[in-house]
């Protein structure tokens, strides 16, 4: 009897031991998060740029010897799923960390919970200013929240810029319409624009909200016209193709230029059966335009491994799950203090730029820093089926075309 | 500004009259509302949009494929949800028709995620039949909608003369009146009832298609339309095509006057005005007989 139990006591040590030494031999994954509707455009880049991260990070051996494992969540665009969701990753699933959200309805909804649940939580695809002032209001509670894609005033900015350098340099525009989509983000995009574009030669002739259920364009576009501008400033995201679909069929002899949160991806032009021609956008980075010495390998990259050009939100999503690899090797652990507290020490060189979070005195803190030496953008133009970056003067590969159908 | 309202609302009202007669056309012989019925519509746009990317097909066989795809969803309603819900015994007229509201809103929610997990659910775009557009009286018009209104015209002009010169149509005119005596003249209602399921999914399909050349449309987009076409049949009177094509003529000027007159973000207020007093002071619409 005595023998025996001694056998099993033994056979235990032996099994023990085997056990603890595979586990020590496989430290388990580094869970991450990322959460968007992927069957849209947006939410399909943001889980694109997530799972080339993380695959690129897994093949060369993972962040300090741990594998990554993405879990996905798909939040139906409704911010009531995307908060059971995100109580679900934290709780259930014990991520580390939780990456993406296109809405900024969304996003405003999920920041109390990640401040509620310690989490850090990277938002890559919703661009509302709301978001960064929530943060700087009520930091410290809030500081597990980042955005690595440029909040609205930036993308703003951006747009100014490129339509002072194209719009008004190099076609002669003097006056503009400015289209944007009812939505949470369009508030500080509007705002900036209006101060900014006639600052650099543009007057604002009309200023139009659009319903983002807005199904026939054909009166909007015949109001703008009636205004007589030289071009439609655009600030749209939810609506979708419509609005470039009618401006295609019906012929409309003035350019659209601005924000397309959608026209960045190459899917677009399949789903608008390339009514997207003429089409400028501006977005974080572009296949031709080498930002970093990352951009362009990453742009291929992802062009080869989903047969879709990178959207603004795959840059953004890309950079966000390099950011958390960077702060976990800094800061030594995956614990949301100190994962925030490297996070927000970040001076990463990514596939969209030089990646520097906003501190709690400046004015959105936790969005990336914008201008040069940082994080700027391009701006690009289908033309015929092809991205041709024509800003910043730096990084343009072609010159802009006139609107396609200004002859006529 | 009024030739272009009149030229507009003539343009959208054409696409609202055949998006809808197949809805009322369906309830008038048969009595079902089908709620898939956007669905159906999206179907065919879709699966339009996806034969146009991946061949180099002409217009013909895009439509084709959409209309197609436009019968073979409203044969599928028929055999997978409403011919079984008839099947049922014991079922009163009034819970079959509650039973048929849930059964088709729910194959409408299948269809949708099917869609958008197949295709994305992203708005997608069918090609134009023709580019270019027309100067009519100063109004700058695409061609490719003048052709749309032409086929929605030239389309609803058929069904009347199939409804009317034809035995089978007529047949289907007896059926939306008296299917009891129908019955006893030695008729196959269930033979009608396929017949005009097969009518339906063919005026779907075409609407469907045309709908994506000219404003596109997406998977989750399909409640919307059907909740349009349902309000032109309330105030037009369920089962009546007649009043389905006036009533689609009145939503489709009045929303297009709105949106120039009042701005294009109210452009659906009055119709739902309308719709509301339609159900207070002439619950069965214009010129509905049930």
């Amino acid at each position: 009897m005595g023998s025996a139990r001694l056998k099993l006591m033994a056979a235990g040590l032996v099994f023990g031991g085997l056990f603890s030494s595979a586990n020590a031999q496989t430290p388990p994954p580094i869970r991450i998060g990322v959460m968007a509707k992927f069957a849209q455009i947006n939410g399909a880049a943001i889980l694109n740029g997530a799972t080339l991260a993380t695959e690129e990070i897994n093949a060369a051996g993972g962040v300090k010897g741990r594998k990554v494992e993405l879990i996905t969540y798909d939040d139906q665009g409704s911010a009531s799923d995307a908060v059971l969701a995100f109580q679900r990753a934290v709780k259930q699933d014990k991520v580390q960390a939780i990456v993406g959200t296109f809405l900024s309805e969304i996003a405003i909804a999920l920041t109390p919970w990640a401040a509620r649940l310690k989490v850090p939580y990277i938002i890559t695809g919703a661009g509302a200013d709301q978001v960064g002032l929530l943060v700087k209001q009520n930091y410290p509670a809030y500081k597990y929240v980042f955005r690595s894609i440029l909040p609205a005033s930036s993308t703003a900015r951006g747009v100014c810029e490129s339509m002072g350098d194209v719009g008004v340099k190099q076609l002669g525009y003097g006056s503009a319409v400015l289209m944007t989509e009812d939505a949470a983000w369009t508030r500080s995009y509007d705002e900036f624009l209006k101060t900014c574009l006639p600052s650099v030669g543009l007057k604002i002739v009309d200023s139009i909200k659009v319903a983002t259920d807005t199904s026939d364009f054909t009166p909007i576009f015949q109001k703008i016209e009636s205004a007589k501008p030289s071009v439609i400033v655009t600030g749209v995201g939810i609506i979708g193709n419509k609005p470039v679909v009618q401006w295609h069929n019906q012929q409309v002899p003035l350019l659209m230029m601005g924000y397309n949160a959608q026209a960045g991806a190459s899917a677009f032009w399949k789903e608008t059966s390339g009514a997207t021609n003429g089409v400028v956008t501006f977005t974080a980075a572009s296949e031709d335009s080498p930002l970093t010495p990352k951009t362009v390998p990453f742009a291929k990259a992802y062009l080869a491994r989903f047969n879709t050009t990178a959207a603004a939100h795959s840059f953004a999503t890309y950079d966000a799950i390099y950011l958390l690899k960077d702060a976990i090797e800094r800061s030594g652990s995956t614990d949301a203090d100190p994962l925030t507290d490297a996070l927000e020490k970040a001076d990463y060189v990514g596939a969209s730029g030089r990646i520097v979070f906003q501190g709690p005195d400046d004015p959105l803190t936790h969005d990336m820093k914008y201008g040069n030496g940082f994080v700027t953008g391009v701006s690009i133009q289908w033309q015929e089926g092809k991205q041709v970056t024509i800003w910043p003067p730096n990084a343009a590969t072609g010159k802009v075309v006139s609107s396609p159908f200004a002859s006529k | 500004m009024l030739v272009q309202l009149l030229i507009s609302g003539f343009l959208i009202s054409a696409i609202y009259a055949l998006a809808t007669t197949g809805f009322t056309l369906l309830y008038g012989v048969s009595g079902i509302l089908n709620l898939a019925h956007g669905t159906t519509l999206v179907t065919a746009g879709i699966v339009a949009w996806y034969v146009a990317g991946l061949t180099s097909f002409g217009p013909l066989q895009i439509i084709v494929a959409g209309v197609t795809s436009g019968v073979v969803v409203g044969l599928l309603t028929y055999a997978l949800i409403v011919r079984p819900i008839q099947r049922l015994e014991g079922l009163s007229e009034a819970d079959e028709h509650v039973f048929m509201l849930v059964g088709t809103l729910l194959w409408t929610i299948i269809l949708q995620e099917i869609l958008a997990n197949v295709f994305g659910d992203v708005p997608v775009s069918v090609p134009q039949i023709v580019s270019g557009v027309v100067n009519i009286f100063g109004v700058r018009t695409p061609i490719s909608s003048l052709m749309v209104a032409a086929i929605s015209w030239g389309l609803l002009g058929a069904l009347w003369l199939y409804v009317g010169f034809t035995k089978s149509g007529r047949s289907l005119l007896a059926a939306s009146i008296n299917p009891r005596g129908l019955v006893l003249c030695g008729f196959n209602l269930t033979m009608i009832h396929q017949v005009v399921w097969i009518i339906y999914g063919l005026l779907a399909g075409v609407a469907g298609v045309l709908i994506a050349m000219v404003h596109g449309v997406s998977p989750s987009g399909g409640l919307e339309l059907t909740a349009t076409a349902f309000s032109i049949v309330i105030l037009g009177g369920l089962g009546s095509v007649t009043g389905s094509l006036i009533a689609a003529n009145i939503i489709g000027f009045i929303e297009t006057a709105t949106a120039y007159l009042v701005g294009p973000s109210l452009r659906s207020l009055p119709s739902l005005i309308i719709l509301v007093a339609v159900l207070y002071f002439r619950p069965q619409g214009l010129f509905g007989r049930r």
